[in-house]
């Protein structure tokens, strides 16, 4: 294994030859292939599509959080001028979505949430819509709601759905492996604890949207801001099945995305209600959001109370550890519910430690449904494990860093759960973190540093029962590169390391390779935009496709010159042999196609990873590899406020290998500071259901100033399955950053904040609590006590 | 976004303004920046049919000092302000406060002085969508009689004034011109707002604000303004305070506090002056006091108007409060001949 | 009530018919066609409709587009070169990371362009505070600020390349 550490600083990275010199484009720094575009308004995202009489759909929401609908009256809305559709949940056919199949896109009967859609509007233009939809009238008899999920798990408590019989959804997330009973009678030292964490939304700066559109042949186009087209295809084929239309197309464009981070990752009533207004009006029908909606109406990432008790040693060694969560499922079921399969990844594999126990239950309530959010519950298991870690340390009178030494995964360990452990930069991580933070630097008051570490998914992760992307690529008579990736770029730049991973193959350009990723009649299958997978995934399949051309071409070119191949080496657009160039790969490709019996130069490539489905007691290799980190923060707390301050930032994270060190700078940075949100800020405030805040002065994701310069440290580890040996970085960014930021207050002020997010209000409450009320902290000016009346 | 139809007008000079003003009342609007008044529009809080634009008087838009006074006129942008250098030594407290207003520097390109000024009322049950608002009783503030910030309910509207600027220009004792057709005069800035929820300004229909007039400073006399955000730009204030504290070089002789984000008006805090009054200027006994005080006299109008909790917006008050005074008094102390310092 | 304005867009005098109740978000971006011009949230939150007006740079979606009328606007598809050159600051963000998902992109350059035609020196507190209005969600605004950074460290003679100079037409 060759570990190479380097810090995201421009000189040192450019110092470091030994890796920047095997390669022409990887590793390199190079612009995202659609940043002009972008840079110049070009980009077109959902908002600024538009076809010939395309119409403007809008969504009627439910008045109560449960409630009978008695009568919709739709009638003065169907006599607006200009209004073309009007449609409710009785006249339409039974579509259902979501992983449970349990949401209408328009509801009858009942709504269940602030969120049901009640009715749909089609009309010319947006604002005659908007005015249609506030002449439904709906009549609602209000029925008993809950919203606690550990609440709603009572038998006294109202039903969700009452055919479910249960508001306990049937999904038994329960492994236990060894036997952590005997391990907690074993066990020096113990800590039982319990966790919080809340709503928190994706708030990409470009609202969700989609276009609809029937041919005369009734194939459906679905122009729509998704992170899986294919699994949206297949959603929006089986919508097709329910109104009738057997064997007819469906066909995904995906203009860019103004953001994903998982809130793509299904289709959503919007999408369906579009498709039913099109399907109505017989033409093309846009949704788009406004931003309320955005806040309202899309999937935050799901709340979760975790109780966990892990014990070690009197050396230290993790013994034990044992978890049981509640996560708020919402309404509805999305992806959300599935999360707790990823938290076990980090639950029995984050840490050396045999004996592991989990279970979750996720439970119906009347808030909005949930669906996975940048880590795919991995921040919330990982807030529970990585604080509790903190207070193990203190309990076993170890320090902290060394506590984390002693119990780091290594290099072909395998985890209680099966999942093998190929390259770790964990240890290197843990040094980096420790190192450049100084842990041990004189204290200052009120200031205090905390570190978390993580693992998570790195070489995709068998969720789905296919995790393969494919890829097809075609060279034209001059070099030129068409890749056609089932890959989705949502701004993470996908297409710039693939065009990159297929340029550095095929001896070319960047700017000679083009990458098609936006449209499901054109590029191949692949299960989605998720689990940091797209780099590894869709890298390794271009990279198959491209070594099949590189093979062809080397062959070709070697029966061309009389050169054995093994002498020739493709760079720079041409074939070189002893360091001169014999032969441009323009020439060679035209030669072999204007030819009798020419052949052009394509080929395609299905890479799945050798990755495991789980069994049935959830073990099994889920990910070809995985990737680590650990973050380090130094806070400053005001204890007369209870606001926190972030001095210092270090993340370190093995990637495997940087394709795009820029690329992987920006995953870091973004990751982190929407982490920091997350710890300190971030919150969808739900009163009784109802969202409190959905709009950007109250729901509080951080600005340019309150930015932090987090240092970005990068541990190559090149492991042996991943395109030139990278792993996934799309979501570790933000998974350790709330338990770092914990730790460290605790580490400045002595008290531990145990529920997400960290307002300051809840700092000064943990403070009052701990001096016994009698004080609210030192005034941070006046450096004196002040009371608390 | 289309808004409803209204009608635009441009005038061209002050007068033509007023005239307007006059004729139609409490159906127009005065537009100046714009930054509150829009999205009070696009939520339908606002219906104006008829909008006075200030965008052509020049007269409106100028800043200059006379007579020891510093007078800002209304439809002075915020970036202005900031811009006008000798506020950075002579008046720090305003430029904390203009600084402070929602997102710079955009916001500061458009919003004004008067319209941090004028600004209606907030509540986080009021400033929403009409569909949110909708699925809810009418609030006193919008017609009806009800109000979901006070426990309990009220006949009342509990909402806050959230300027930014006020409180330290209050506390600074700024004085403000009001002009309609036939008259014209000059008040102190605290006069113009009634503590009323629905209605939180004493401006009658025909009248508008032209011009804020801050007194220079004086030897021995500092301000300054506190804000507790959550984040450091577009956050309006969780409890806001404006300090004026005047000293003879050891004494505090003369102090205003100006608490804001706590009530339906800025709320001065009476008792503050009486207790710093003779105590050596920065005793910290005294301002503890004061920032007790204050507490004590904010709680009782601290509503459930913003997302942040009442129990901690009161003790916050405290702090605050300690904190512009104690910058304020230090500023008050090193500035005993504000004339030629700078 | 409906009228005809005139302004500078992007370089070049037009005159055009518009109703009083528009915003100038709506006019960029439903009439002339200027889908550069983002719209986030609508109510002057989130920064990416901003426009540059008059030098200044402003949410147009709070901005009513009959305020325009006599003033010189300029937008992101106006801010390259005719040729196609793109602005220094353009340049800096593709080559520095400062785009991700793009969609806060267009306000983020003109709110530094903005910055540095007042500024060319602005320090990276100037840029964090020229950029407060101007959310994303991508970056962490690293490399945003870096790319401004950028911009600022050359000399500052090819910053104010384009437009502007017809700004008093009106």
């Amino acid at each position: 294994m060759q570990t190479v550490l380097y810090v995201t600083d421009d000189q040192e990275r450019k110092g470091n030859k030994e890796i920047m010199e095997e390669f022409t484009v990887i590793g390199k720094r190079i612009s995202k292939v659609d940043a002009v575009d972008k840079a110049t308004g070009r980009a077109l995202y959902i908002q600024d599509f538009k076809l010939p009489g395309m119409l403007y759909g809008k969504i009627l929401y439910s008045k109560y959080p449960h409630a009978r609908i008695i009568r919709v009256n739709t009638e003065k809305a169907k006599a607006l001028p200009g209004v073309i559709t009007v449609l409710t949940g009785e006249d339409i056919p039974p579509v259902r979505l979501g992983v449970y199949k349990d949401n209408p896109p328009l509801k009858a009967g009942k709504v269940r949430s602030y969120r049901d859609e009640v009715a749909a509007v089609a009309a010319t233009d947006l604002e005659t819509a908007r005015e249609a939809i506030n002449l439904i009238e709906v009549t609602y008899e209000a029925v008993p709601a809950i919203f606690d999920p550990e609440e709603a798990l009572k038998p006294e408590a109202p039903l969700v759905h009452e055919n479910h019989k249960t508001n306990l959804l049937k999904m038994p997330w329960n492994l236990h492996y060894g036997d952590v009973e005997a391990a907690k009678i074993e066990a020096a030292f113990n800590v039982e604890e319990r966790f919080s964490t809340t709503w928190v939304t994706h708030c990409c700066m470009g609202t969700s949207g989609a276009i609809a559109d029937f041919d005369h042949a009734d194939n459906l186009t679905v122009y729509t801001n998704t992170q899986i087209p294919s699994l949206a295809q297949k959603d929006f084929q089986e919508t097709l099945k329910v109104l009738g239309f057997k064997d007819k197309r469906v066909r995904v464009i995906k203009p860019c995305i103004g953001g994903g981070f998982g809130s793509k990752l299904d289709t959503y009533a919007y999408e369906h209600v579009a498709i039913l207004l099109a399907w109505r009006s017989r033409r093309p029908v846009k949704i788009v959001f406004e931003r309320e909606e955005e806040f309202c109406a899309t999937s935050p990432r799901q709340p979760t109370v975790t109780y966990i008790s892990m014990g070690c040693d009197k050396e230290g060694k993790l013994l034990y550890r044992d978890m049981s969560m509640v996560l708020d499922n919402g309404a509805y079921t999305s992806w959300g519910a599935t999360t707790p399969s990823v938290m076990m990844m980090p639950i029995t594999s984050l840490y050396r430690v045999p004996n592991v126990r989990y279970n979750a239950k996720c439970v119906y309530t009347n808030n909005t449904y949930s669906q996975a959010m940048r880590g795919y519950g991995n921040p919330q298991a990982t807030f529970a494990i990585e604080s509790a870690m903190d207070m193990l340390a203190e309990a076993a009178g170890i320090d902290r860093v060394e506590f984390r030494r002693i119990n780091s995964n290594q290099p072909g360990d395998v985890t209680p759960q099966g999942l093998k452990i190929t390259t770790c930069g964990l240890p290197e991580c843990i040094e980096a973190v420790s190192r450049d933070l100084e842990f041990g630097r004189p204290r200052e008051k009120g200031v205090g540093v905390g570190l978390a570490s993580l693992i998570h998914v790195g070489g995709g992760a068998r969720i789905y029962k296919s995790d393969g992307c494919g890829t097809i690529i075609k060279m034209d008579d001059y070099g030129k590169v068409d890749v056609f990736t089932g890959a989705s770029d949502m701004g993470q730049g996908a297409d710039t390391i693939i065009a990159q991973i297929v340029a550095e193959e095929l001896g070319v350009k960047v700017e000679d390779v083009h990458v098609f990723h936006q449209d499901t009649d054109i590029c191949p299958w692949d299960v989605g935009a998720h689990a940091s997978r797209t780099t590894f995934v869709a890298g390794n399949s271009a990279l198959g496709a491209a070594r099949k051309i590189r093979h062809r071409l080397l062959n070709m070119a070697s029966e061309t010159t009389g050169i054995d191949e093994d002498k020739l080496t493709l760079k720079n657009r041409a074939f070189f042999a002893d360091g001169k160039q014999v032969l441009p790969i323009g020439k060679l490709l035209r030669g072999s196609h204007f030819k009798p019996r020419g052949e052009m130069m394509m080929a395609d490539n299905f890479y799945d990873p050798p990755n495991e489905n789980m069994g049935r007691d959830f073990s099994g290799n889920m990910s070809a590899t995985y990737s680590f980190g650990t973050h380090g923060v130094r806070v400053k707390v005001d204890e007369a406020t209870g606001k926190v301050e972030i001095l210092d930032y270090i993340a370190a994270h093995d990637v495997g290998r940087a394709i795009n060190p820029m690329l992987l700078d920006g995953q870091v940075h973004g990751g982190v500071l929407m982490g920091v949100g997350y710890a300190l800020t971030e919150q969808v405030i739900l009163e009784n259901g109802r969202n409190m805040n959905p709009d950007f002065r109250d729901y509080k994701i951080l600005t340019a100033m309150d930015a932090i310069h987090s240092k970005a440290v990068v541990i190559e580890t090149v492991d042996e399955q991943g395109p030139f040996g990278a792993k996934g970085i799309g979501e570790p960014g933000c998974v350790p950053t709330a338990p770092a930021i914990a730790n460290a207050i605790y580490d400045a002020i002595g008290v531990r904040i145990k529920d997400l997010p960290i307002t300051p209000e809840k700092v000064l409450a943990a403070i009052k609590k701990k001096n016994g009320a009698v004080s609210c902290g030192i005034d941070a000016f006046t450096q004196k006590e002040q009371p608390c009346e | 976004m289309r808004l409803p139809p209204f009608a635009y007008e441009r005038p061209r000079d002050l007068y033509e303004a007023l005239e307007l003003l006059n004729t139609f009342g409490k159906d127009c609007r005065v537009l100046a920046g714009g930054t509150d008044l829009l999205v009070r529009m696009k939520q339908g809080l606002a219906t104006p049919s008829r909008l006075i634009s200030l965008k052509d008087l020049p007269e409106l838009a100028t800043i200059n000092e006379s007579d020891g006074f510093l007078n800002i006129g209304t439809a002075v942008k915020l970036a202005d302000i900031l811009a006008y250098e000798p506020i950075q030594y002579r008046w720090p407290g305003l430029l904390e406060a203009v600084k402070s207003v929602g997102a710079p520097s955009i916001q500061h390109f458009s919003g004004t002085i008067g319209g941090n000024l004028c600004q209606d009322n907030r509540c986080q049950f009021y400033n929403q969508s009409k569909f949110f608002r909708q699925a809810r009783q009418t609030c006193n503030k919008a017609g009806g009689n009800t109000c979901f910030a006070w426990k309990g309910g009220s006949d009342k509207c509990h909402s806050i004034c959230q300027s930014d600027s006020a409180p330290i220009l209050i506390a600074m004792d700024a004085r403000i011109t009001i002009k309609s057709k036939n008259e014209s005069r000059t008040i102190p800035l605290e006069e113009l707002y009634s503590s009323v929820g629905e209605r939180p300004l004493t401006l009658a229909d025909d009248e508008m604000l032209t011009e804020i007039h801050v007194p220079g400073p004086v030897p021995g006399a500092g301000c300054a303004f506190e804000k507790l955000t959550y984040r450091s730009s577009i956050d309006y204030a969780v409890v806001s305070a404006g300090a004026y504290v005047q000293t003879d070089g050891s004494k505090t002789v003369n102090a205003r506090l100006i608490i804001g984000a706590v009530a339906r008006g800025p709320l001065a805090i009476a008792a503050v002056e009486k207790t710093l009054k003779d105590r050596t200027a920065g005793d910290e006994e005294a301002i503890d006091q004061a920032g007790r005080e204050a507490m004590n006299a904010a709680e009782a109008f601290i509503a459930n108007n913003i997302t942040q909790p009442v129990e901690y917006r009161t003790q916050m008050v405290s702090v605050i409060t300690k904190r512009a005074l104690s910058r304020a008094t230090k500023r008050a102390l090193s500035h005993t001949d504000v004339s030629e310092a700078k | 009530m409906s009228r005809e304005i005139k302004l500078m867009l992007n370089g070049n005098q037009i005159f055009v018919a518009i109703e009083d109740n528009w915003t100038l978000l709506y006019l960029l971006r439903e009439k002339l066609g200027l889908t550069g011009v983002k719209e986030g949230c609508g109510q002057g939150e989130c920064g990416a409709c901003t426009v540059i007006v008059d030098g200044l740079a402003v949410n147009s979606c709070i901005y009513f587009a009959v305020e325009v009328d006599g003033k010189d606007v300029l937008t992101i598809e106006g801010l390259a070169a005719a040729d196609g050159t793109l602005h220094p600051l353009q340049k800096s963000f593709v080559e520095n990371g400062g785009i991700q998902c793009g969609f806060c992109t267009p306000g983020m350059i003109l709110s530094a362009k903005a910055l540095l035609d007042e500024n060319p020196q602005a320090t990276e507190a100037d840029i964090k505070q020229a950029l407060a209005g101007n959310l994303c969600r991508c970056t962490g605004y690293v490399q945003i600020v870096e790319s401004v950074e950028a911009v600022v460290d050359k000399s500052s003679e090819d910053i104010n390349v384009v437009v502007r100079e017809t700004g008093e037409s009106g």
